[in-house]
């Protein structure tokens, strides 16, 4: 009896140690820790399920797999986990398409411009349907919300990216 | 499927073996639009060669046979039978005819004729037999049957599809003769010819680069194309739905793939300003756009749309620009030659409205040439160059894509922390190369978000810089990391930045941090292309996606509009989808809860001939018309009044009806009618005019007592009618008082008799009541007897009980 308990201990022991080495990691990074919440998840889910199955007498994978199943190819700049494994950015950062109302003049529009640091990257359709650039760094979302309030725009949207079906 | 194939008219070269089949039955028609064994009305006689070309007068006169044409060289005359004779009649006749060598029907065929492109047999979706397409058997005609629609139109080079997509490579053999050419614009003068905003755009115009170069940098927008309109039967290749078109080619979407809103509303503008009549989109996402629709709303074109491949409901989760609600767009799901959606293929029970093949779809693709290739099969990378902190980048045989060997940053096992290394490879010279593209195969893995795979890109003059890398179908713009899940995947970077440097650096490029260390990364067959201007026949591949699918149905619509030029893009989309074949396995998926059938959908009845009016009252014209399709689901009836009126429909009649009787008329007017037969593809065009002119209300108002009795006996023709009609005209209408009773009559009879005619138990109520007054009308002597008799005989009885009583 102690024997076994002495080889489960042994068959145990590189997955304390990496548990170890990862709550380690874990303090040392420090505000990485929301970020990687998910991985780390992940990590203990796969640990926890070979230990129980180390209990169970079956042959734990002790070496460290050459690939891990951790997660799917991630970017920094996008840190959120998706099921795709990575979240695609749904728009162009920074862009708005933005439609005046007929009659619209083009004073107004600078105006307009002016006042939410806007500026024209090309004409989309004609009379008035713009694409813009936003200047200050103001989000999508903030933009169109400041939109509405201005009369002559009949509507503002994200300039939505778009692939191959 | 041969037997539903359809099948062409009979032409001359068929005629050489006499099969006579007197023992068929009548060329009874059929509402489906696979049409009858024969033409119906018709048939085809040889004459023994010593007979006299005149003899066929004798059924002419006697039989009302008329000759349609001689086919000379054969010697055989196609006839036209008189309404009413059946072919089975008609051959019985000439069977005892000793003049006559052979009569046999005029039988439709089976199309035999395929086109001689090299790969027709691989293009599944057109003509489906059940073969084995890039190693996946299928079910027979689980396709659009094109062969037959090829029987009809192979399309027109007056017809012009838009392909909004990643342009197209328009030199390629099998599309360069069908790429559309603005006629408004002088190609290379610097000018805008045709005032639309772009100089120059002789092919189209490249939205991405903001040039008049549409080419595909991507291959999806020449897959699109030659599925749409690849040059047919030039012995080369694939053949398109349309065998010639005009493809528009613009190009919004980059060598990833990928575009914008922005841009694909200036394209559908471009499209609409420059009269394109067919629009493919087999691209979507991102969310709801007004301006986008707004585009789409204002386009006369027929607008195709993909429905996406997340294999969702677009109901629930729209996928634009395919769930928009515009009239003009058909959203198209992917099918597989089994004719079940596709595993990928999104679907949408009211906003999915077709469904057409979409997976191991064959097509052209550009032509690309290899300028510098590894793949470390020689396990030597002395020509690289390597270095960098703690640089261990070398060849493993532990994992490979191709061959025995890889390039990896750590061939021992796990990379160490803080590496910042590289390997590059060696002087790449793009001079005189277009569309440059770096492509391997990766695999591998390193901790998220902290240790990166980079790909850098420098000249002599230019520094390192980090290139967006397109992954499995995911762009990275800022290095690599994670796992690939120890697949190998396809990795593509697009150094069209770099054409014309003659030397190109490239390098990867690994960083860890400080924490954590993995297995690193494999990187395997190391190629630089760029795009070729010569073709060896190899240039088809095959891919899947509702993007196959889409411009499938775009072909359909272009070829629907090279036979009917006339049709609006709603039209067009109405005889796409009526004409669809229901599956099962669709149904509750799609709208129409079937697959496009491009046959189907040009199936339209040959127009009635022959019609004619005549005014039988002066409120009722009777139409007749000679019934010539066999595929009819009926007939739409159209009047007029004068001839400067405008025609509207004022009835349709069933299959095989031949007249009809437009009542309610108001006197002393002339009426036009036309006439057309209609079907799931759509309307015949027009019989000819017809006119006829009521005659003036009789004198006091009056005109018949046949309203009520024409309602009730559902014909104005009936033999009571007539009988009452007679009476009117010869009795009633004699004297004054009595052509007021007339007059009263016609004021209060017309809506009641309309009444009457809509109820089975009113009129059955009439024709009782009206019976003795018919009798007594007809048999004026024999009724007064009766009537005498009758009262004698009930006196006579009402006497015998009051004596009984007695």
């Amino acid at each position: 009896m102690s024997i076994l308990t002495f080889l489960r201990a042994c068959r145990l022991a590189p997955h304390i140690l990496i548990l170890v080495k990862l709550i380690f990691t874990t303090a040392k990074k420090g505000t990485r820790l929301i970020m990687k919440y998910m991985n780390i998840s992940l990590y203990l889910g796969i640990l926890l399920l070979t230990i129980s199955c180390a209990g169970q007498g079956m042959k734990p994978q002790v070496k460290s797999s050459r690939h891990p199943q951790v997660t799917e190819i991630q970017e920094r700049e996008q840190p959120k986990l998706a099921p795709s494994g990575i979240e695609r950015k749904d728009y162009i950062p920074g862009q708005i398409l933005v439609k005046f109302k007929d009659g619209t003049d083009r004073q107004a529009i600078e105006t307009i411009q002016r006042e939410l640091h806007l500026q024209t990257i090309k004409t989309v359709s004609r009379p008035n349907l713009y694409l813009m650039k936003i200047l200050d760094g103001s989000s999508v979302e903030r933009v169109m919300e400041c939109l509405q309030d201005f009369q002559e725009v009949a509507y503002s949207e994200p300039n939505y990216v778009v692939t191959v079906h | 499927m041969r037997k539903r194939a359809i099948l062409i008219l009979l032409a001359s070269c068929f005629l050489t073996s006499p099969v006579l089949a007197f023992e068929l039955d009548a060329g009874k028609k059929t509402q489906q639009p696979q049409g009858a064994a024969y033409v119906a009305g018709e048939l085809l006689v040889k004459y023994k060669p010593s007979v006299d070309v005149t003899a066929t007068e004798y059924y002419r006169t006697h039989w009302g046979i008329s000759t349609l044409r001689t086919l000379r060289t054969i010697g055989v005359r196609h006839l036209k039978l008189p309404k009413g004779m059946t072919v089975k009649e008609a051959l019985e006749i000439y069977k005892n005819d000793p003049d006559v060598e052979y009569a046999e029907p005029n039988y439709y065929r089976y199309a035999t004729a395929t086109p001689n492109d090299t790969e027709f047999d691989n293009l599944w979706g057109l003509h489906n037999t059940g073969q084995s397409v890039n190693g996946t058997s299928g079910t027979e005609d689980a396709d659009l049957d094109a062969p037959e629609a090829w029987d009809i139109t192979t399309g027109s080079s007056d017809v012009v599809i838009a392909v909004i997509d990643s342009g197209a490579d328009y030199n390629h053999p099998d599309l360069s003769a069908n790429i559309w050419i603005n006629p408004g614009e002088v190609a290379g003068n610097g000018v805008d010819d045709d005032g639309n905003g772009y100089v120059d755009d002789i092919r189209g115009w490249d939205f991405v680069d903001e040039d008049n170069d549409p080419i595909d940098s991507n291959d999806h927008g020449s897959h699109v194309a030659g599925t749409i309109a690849a040059v047919g039967n030039n012995s080369t290749g694939v053949a398109g739905l349309c065998w010639a078109a005009k493809i528009m080619v613009l190009r919004f979407l980059n060598a990833f793939g990928e575009g914008d809103t922005a841009n694909s509303i200036r394209a559908i503008e471009y499209a609409n300003a420059k009269g394109a009549h067919v629009i493919n989109n087999s691209w979507g996402g991102g969310g709801f756009s007004h301006a986008l629709k707004d585009a789409i709303d204002a386009s006369s074109a027929v607008v195709v749309c993909a429905a996406g491949n997340d294999g969702t409901d677009n109901d629930s989760t729209p996928d634009y620009p395919a769930s928009y609600t515009s009239s003009n767009i058909i959203a198209v799901a992917a099918t597989d030659q089994d004719d079940n959606l596709a595993s990928f293929s999104n679907y949408g029970a009211t906003s999915v409205d077709v469904a057409a093949p979409g997976t191991n779809i064959y097509s052209s693709k550009p032509s690309r040439q290899t300028v510098w290739s590894d793949n470390f099969d020689d396990n030597d990378i002395s020509n690289w160059a390597t270095g960098g902190d703690k640089n261990t980048w070398g060849t493993s045989d532990s994992l490979f894509f191709s061959g025995s060997y890889s390039l990896t940053d750590s061939p021992g096992g796990e990379y160490e922390n803080d590496t910042d290394s590289w390997a590059q490879a060696p002087v790449v010279d793009l001079f005189g190369i277009s569309d440059p593209k770096l492509e391997f195969e990766l695999n591998g893995i390193s901790e998220s978000y902290y240790d990166f795979l980079y790909v850098e890109v420098s000249t002599d003059s230019l520094p390192w810089t980090n290139q967006d890398v397109l992954v499995g179908g995911v762009v990275f713009k800022s290095g690599i990391s994670g796992s690939t899940l120890d697949n190998w995947l396809s990795a593509t970077v697009d150094l069209k930045a770099y054409q014309g440097e003659n030397t190109v650096h490239i390098r990867f490029r690994f960083k860890s941090d400080n924490i954590e260390t993995y297995d690193g990364w494999y990187i395997d067959d190391v190629t630089v292309t760029a795009a070729s201007s010569s073709y060896d026949g190899t240039e088809y591949q095959y891919l899947d996606g509702t993007s196959m699918a889409a411009p499938h149905v775009s072909g359909v619509a272009a070829l629907i509009k090279a036979q009917r030029p006339s049709l609006t893009n709603t039209e067009i989309k109405a005889a796409i989808e009526n004409s669809v074949d229901s599956k099962a396995s669709l149904s509750g998926r799609v709208a129409t809860g079937g697959r496009v059938n491009a046959h189907n959908s040009l199936v339209v009845p040959p127009a009635p001939s022959g019609l004619s009016a005549s005014a039988t009252s002066f409120t009722q014209i009777d139409l007749n018309w000679t019934d010539n399709s066999s595929n009819e689901y009926g007939f739409k009836i159209e009047r007029k009044m004068g001839s400067g009126g405008t025609y509207s429909q004022i009835a349709t009649v069933t299959a095989n009806e031949t007249s009809y009787s437009d009542t309610g008329l108001s006197g002393a007017t002339t009426y036009y009618y036309r006439v057309r037969a209609y079907n799931s593809a759509g309307n015949s065009t027009y019989s000819g005019e017809a006119n006829a002119t009521t005659p003036a209300p009789p004198s006091g108002g009056g005109g018949g007592i046949c309203f009520i009795a024409t309602a009730a006996y559902r014909s104005r023709m009936a033999k009571e009618a007539v009988v009452l009609r007679n009476f009117r005209d010869n009795v009633l209408l004699q004297t004054s008082p009595r052509r007021s009773f007339v007059k009263f009559y016609y004021e209060i009879a017309p809506p009641l008799a309309d009444y009457i005619g809509e109820h089975q138990i009113l009129r059955t109520a009439m024709r009782f009541a009206l019976t003795p007054v018919v009798y007594g009308v007809k048999y004026p002597k024999t009724s007064v007897l009766m009537l005498l008799f009758s009262v004698i005989a009930m006196t006579m009885t009402l006497r015998g009980r009051r004596s009984n009583r007695l």
